[in-house]
């Protein structure tokens, strides 16, 4: 590999991380505005998502079933959900990366308070499709509380 | 073009140092809350220190003690089981001086609760000192201030 070869590839291994985590925030943002279509383009054409709310393959089937399963985000007086997005370890290999990312799930709860309802972790494995990152495989794992639906 | 070439090498290597560095802060919460010690030990240079508790009570200088340490709080300031406590590591700021570097981040301590809930224990910081050791990123020093509760 020449001096300037190993330079681009170091180049673009960060701008590889960067992209996957552009893609948990943009993953975290469309969820809690309840934009579904827009979290499934996040997926490969064959992307899996796997949780407690179901599973599916594909952008339009992982639509489908969120909007099917997924409790409401209703817009008065305000959003009820926020995803915060910690914890992020990827590891890259070529065109293929697995990463693990914790969500926290903060909600509006009774008396219009801030309550933390859930703490958990995603499994993802991504894949480089058409030139851009998305989901191969994200698997939704709710740490606390263990016995409920992930929502 | 050489100057040029060397100016592109330092503006990259800062970049992945900064990356590295962030890492080295994931690997050490997913080895503590995995309640793998020797791997979080092993985060620490070979005279690493790390620090804690009202008024820098609880410290432990290289690798061995810092195990002992860590080991010892199961059960106490750590939880018994793993998967009952969670630290969540945001906010980091990184300043980078050659192979030295200073940092500073907040961890949320969260942990399972009665009823199976998450319960935010403590919040506070950490003051890193950084350092190069055989090409790695490690702890030179770790204090862990707890800001909430204060006692």
């Amino acid at each position: 590999m020449s001096a300037e070869d190993a330079v681009l590839a170091r180049l673009q291994r960060l701008e590889d991380l960067a992209e996957i985590n552009q893609l948990f925030l943009e993953y975290s943002r469309h969820l809690d505005a309840r934009d579904m279509y827009s979290y499934s383009q996040l997926f490969c054409e064959d992307g899996e998502w796997t949780g407690r709310t179901g599973s599916a393959v594909g952008p339009k089937q992982i639509q489908e079933m969120l909007e099917a399963n997924l409790s409401p985000n209703p817009p008065a007086p305000g959003a009820t959900s926020w995803h915060i997005v910690a914890n992020p370890t990827v590891t890259l290999d070529g065109d293929r990366a697995t990463a693990q990312v914790a969500w926290v799930l903060i909600r509006r709860g009774e008396d219009d308070q801030p309550t933390v309802a859930m703490l958990g972790h995603y499994d993802d494995v991504l894949a480089r499709e058409h030139g851009r990152w998305r989901f191969k495989r994200r698997q939704a794992n709710p740490d606390i509380p263990h016995n409920r639906v992930s929502r | 073009m050489a100057d040029d070439s060397d100016a592109l090498a330092t503006r990259l290597q800062r970049l992945e140092d900064l990356e590295a560095i962030r890492r080295l802060f994931q690997d050490y919460r997913r080895s503590l809350d995995g309640k793998d010690f020797r791997g979080y030990a092993d985060l620490f240079a070979v005279d690493g220190e790390f620090i804690a508790g009202p008024d820098g009570s609880i410290r432990a200088k290289g690798r061995e003690a810092i195990f002992a340490l860590v080991d010892g709080m199961r059960g106490s300031l750590l939880t018994e089981q793993t998967g009952d406590d969670v630290h969540v590591a945001v906010n980091d700021r990184i300043d980078l001086d050659g192979d030295s570097a200073s940092a500073t981040s907040t961890w949320v301590y969260v942990v399972r609760g009665d009823g199976d809930v998450p319960d935010v224990s403590k919040v506070g910081r950490y003051i890193d000192t950084l350092t190069r050791e055989d090409g790695s990123w490690k702890f030179l020093r770790r204090e862990a201030p707890c800001d909430i509760p204060l006692v």
